[in-house]
């Protein structure tokens, strides 16, 4: 426990100076609320009466504590653009964004695992080649590009997904997944291929251990020395990249949202940028960091199921 | 004159460099049939639908406004006035005062009576300082009242004669909501809007889609001819035509021209196009060095390409005038006194003046403020004027902007059905969104006709005097024209002229 309880101070260390550092950043960033609300005619007199309003004519570290004494009892703000508050704006996007990246992590790993797989049977064989060849090659594609790809492919050429849009699961969950499908493998086809190389690349090294070679030795089926006793420890890597790659996902979700007129948080961000609404920047970013800190602080954690050594070092520690 | 043209038409028009083409694209042949639902997409998500809390509505918000607000008056495409919510509107002998006749029987979503009072205080409102509303600043209006339901008064602070223009065209300031009703609602009213309109506000549901219903109790009973209107924020440009040629969508706002070019040539889509008022500009600053000197400015006009440039910026779709005024506006001039692409006699101007002659352009850090600021400066470099780019964010060239505190920047003058409130402001020595800052007593007389003088044809005449001396005094270069498209499915018709950017389907149908 007294390794759980150094892990929950660090992780809130992590989570004080991420909102500290996001206030800063998205403070310094040139615009003006006050002008994208009043637009490019209002007096001065307006603007400044309008900052006010809004409490931008404080100085920036009493405005930062204010903000985070409200943000620690949940409240996140209002949207200087629209009024609407932060948090709430952030739960009524959050299904999407979540169910965007489940799936294109699910995608990711569904075609990374079977191809990692194919390819460890015969190493430097023609699989092998081929995966590797189309794994850099879906690594090296923007994602804004590879989603009007897909788009013109399974929507305008084939007619079979929608190009764009959303239908909440309130009115279908099969409608639902359809709409979901093209945004999730655009971002499932860049995330496979980092999964699967490292799977590769540690399925190797595992194949190389003397418990696989006893799992041959009494006659076990490639599949089954394959699946039951080299994919587990081989995974650890995949696992830590899983949780790292976290990061990389909600960027790809911000675009991928926006091409795909999705309403996820990506979206929200992004419009509040645009629009220098700097209280729903700080609000989302600083969810975003959080998720994110708090995903790798369960991955850590997930160590400790996969592997019993890591459990029983982290005792003793 | 408003251009809708059929994509052939276009291309024809194009062709011939004429900004105007006489075919209406969505000329009725035939019956409007009832029923369907029409799908528009549009470019960015909606900043809300209460005036005093968006502060600006963008063009997709006006469409998406145009739904269930409305104005007082209305412009066909040749820019006639038609009523609307007012069956008339009269000057009083100098057109300091205007009377507006209410449309009897017209009644909000709500069922309560559209009546006098909800004009006068929808307009109060925006005037009142204590609400902040920034386009106060284009409103010559003093105050409005209602001396009986069926009467609003406009008490002008002068003579003026733009107003009943003003007023017909669709935008934040125009699109009249019930204040009562709004101030009851409070926060939520900016979500839920209600109006008199041909379509009733149904659901919005953020980044996603809004959608109305046909408002069966519609004062003009044939119309609207749809059932249902869905407008979806679709931001990126190339997944919003894609949507378009798969049929999710039938109407989109576009302005990419490779997706513009595209759709010409396929059979199963329609290409709108609204040549407006106003224009895109280059304002040059007279208060500074070495701006201030006539010569200078005189240089910079001639050693700018525009045509050639506004080809290679927007592949010839977006024609360039000598005057800001646009085919919309009605203003024809026979002179407009333009001083012609002529690198040689800049130069000797230069020379003239005799000193290094440096500047710095302020343009909004984006490819195609980018892009406008290296032509510029490759023109200049030409003729040996040196110029510093200086990509801003957008806010900050505002600020920078009507502060004066830049020398040559990019700016646009909006489309609108009168050119009286932008001239005025842009141009006149006692405006405060004079940054220029211009000064001629003789400009400052015209502009004050075009104002006041009831008389069209007057208005018509100072406007043409008054481009004469702005292109001699090079003050501002006129880049290109306020253009705009939508592209439509082949089965669409009645979406009127673009006016502002906005797609507007209270007259639209789908032909079977």
């Amino acid at each position: 426990m007294h390794w759980l309880a150094r892990q929950l101070l660090r992780l809130v260390i992590v989570l004080f100076c991420v909102t500290l550092l996001t206030y800063f950043i998205v403070n310094i960033l040139p615009g003006d609320v006050a002008i994208v609300i009043l637009g490019s005619l209002a007096t001065p007199q307006d603007i400044a009466g309008l900052r006010a309003d809004l409490g931008l004519d404080r100085p920036m570290l009493v405005r930062y504590f204010d903000w985070l004494g409200s943000a620690l009892s949940g409240d996140l703000g209002r949207s200087y653009r629209n009024g609407e508050p932060v948090a709430q704006a952030i739960a009524d996007r959050l299904p999407v964004s979540l169910q965007l990246m489940v799936m294109a992590q699910i995608l990711a790993l569904g075609i990374a695992i079977p191809v990692a797989l194919l390819s460890v049977r015969r190493p430097g064989g023609l699989f092998d080649r081929m995966s590797a060849s189309a794994a850099f090659g879906f690594l090296a594609m923007p994602n804004f590009m590879l989603g009007i790809v897909l788009i013109y492919l399974f929507s305008v050429t084939f007619d079979l997904l929608p190009a764009t849009g959303f239908t909440p699961m309130s009115e279908g969950l099969w409608d639902n997944i359809v709409s979901m499908t093209l945004p999730a493998l655009t971002l499932g086809l860049i995330e496979w291929t980092v999964l699967m190389r490292v799977l590769r690349s540690d399925l190797l090294t595992t194949l190389k251990e003397d418990f696989i070679l006893l799992a041959r030795a009494k006659g076990l089926p490639p599949w089954r020395v394959l699946l039951q006793h080299a994919l587990r420890p081989s995974s650890f890597t995949l696992i830590t990249v899983l949780g790292l790659n976290i990061g990389g996902l909600i960027g790809g979700a911000v675009i991928v949202e926006q091409i795909f007129a999705l309403p996820g948080v990506g979206r929200l961000l992004l419009g509040g940028i645009f629009n220098r609404d700097l209280i729903l920047v700080q609000g989302t970013v600083s969810f975003i960091a959080a998720g994110f800190v708090l995903i790798n602080f369960l991955v850590d954690m997930l160590y400790a199921v996969l592997d019993p050594r890591v459990r029983y070092a982290r005792f003793r520690s | 004159m408003g251009v809708i043209s059929r994509r052939l038409g276009l291309v024809a028009a194009l062709a011939a460099g004429l900004a105007a083409a006489p075919a209406l694209a969505q000329a009725p042949t035939a019956a409007p049939v009832k029923g369907g639902t029409l799908t528009i997409g549009v470019e960015s998500d909606f900043e809300g639908f209460d005036p005093v809390k968006a502060g600006v509505y963008s063009n997709s918000t006006v469409t998406a406004a145009s739904l269930f607000y409305e104005t007082l008056m209305r412009l066909d495409d040749k820019g006639n006035l038609l009523p609307a919510l007012a069956l008339s509107m009269t000057p009083n002998a100098d057109g300091s005062v205007w009377t507006a006749k209410i449309r009897p029987g017209v009644k909000w979503h709500d069922g309560t009576p559209f009546t006098a009072q909800a004009v006068a205080d929808h307009f109060n409102r925006l005037l009142d300082p204590a609400n902040r509303y920034a386009g106060r600043a284009y409103l010559a209006i003093e105050k409005v009242e209602a001396p009986d339901e069926l009467t609003a008064v406009f008490k002008m602070r002068g003579p003026n004669a733009a107003l009943p223009k003003t007023l017909a065209q669709p935008t934040v300031t125009t699109l009249i909501i019930p204040v009562k009703q709004a101030l009851e609602k409070g926060a939520d009213y900016n979500r839920n809007p209600i109006g008199t309109g041909p379509f009733v506000f149904k659901e919005w549901r953020a980044a996603d889609r809004l959608i109305a219903e046909r408002n069966p109790n519609y004062w003009d009973k044939d119309k609207p001819y749809l059932d249902r209107v869905i407008v979806r924020p679709l931001p990126d440009s190339d997944a919003r035509y894609a949507s378009l040629v798969k049929g999710d969508v039938q109407v989109i706002w576009e302005d990419r021209a490779e997706n513009i070019l595209k759709a010409r040539k396929d059979k199963n889509l329609v290409v709108l196009n609204w040549v407006g008022s106003g224009a895109l500009v280059i304002p040059l600053n007279t208060q500074r060095e070495p701006l201030n000197d006539k010569r200078v400015r005189q240089a910079v006009s001639m050693a700018l390409n525009r045509k050639a440039n506004a080809e290679v910026l927007t592949q010839g779709l977006r024609p360039v005038h000598d005057d800001p005024y646009g085919p919309a506006s009605g203003i024809t001039c026979k002179d407009n006194g333009a001083l012609k692409y002529n690198p040689e006699a800049a130069k000797k101007l230069l020379a003239d003046y005799g000193k290094p002659v440096k500047m710095t352009m302020t343009v909004t850090a984006t490819p195609r403020g980018r892009e406008g600021a290296q032509v510029f400066q490759a023109d200049m470099k030409k003729v040996g004027i040196d110029v510093e780019i200086k990509p801003v964010d957008q806010t900050q060239l505002v600020k920078e902007t009507l502060s004066r505190d830049f020398q040559v920047t990019g700016w646009r003058i909006i489309d609108l059905a009168d050119v009286d409130p932008q001239m005025f402001a842009n141009f006149h020595s006692k405006s405060p969104i004079n940054f220029s800052g211009y000064n001629n007593a003789e400009v400052d007389r015209l502009l004050l006709i075009g104002r006041t003088s009831l008389d069209e044809n007057k208005r018509k005449e100072a406007y043409c005097d008054l481009i004469k001396i702005l292109n001699d005094d090079a003050v501002w270069l006129w880049s290109g024209s306020n253009t705009d498209f939508a592209i439509t499915r082949a089965n669409v018709r009645g979406i009127p002229g673009l006016r502002g950017g906005a797609v507007q389907v209270e007259a639209a149908w789908l032909a079977k």
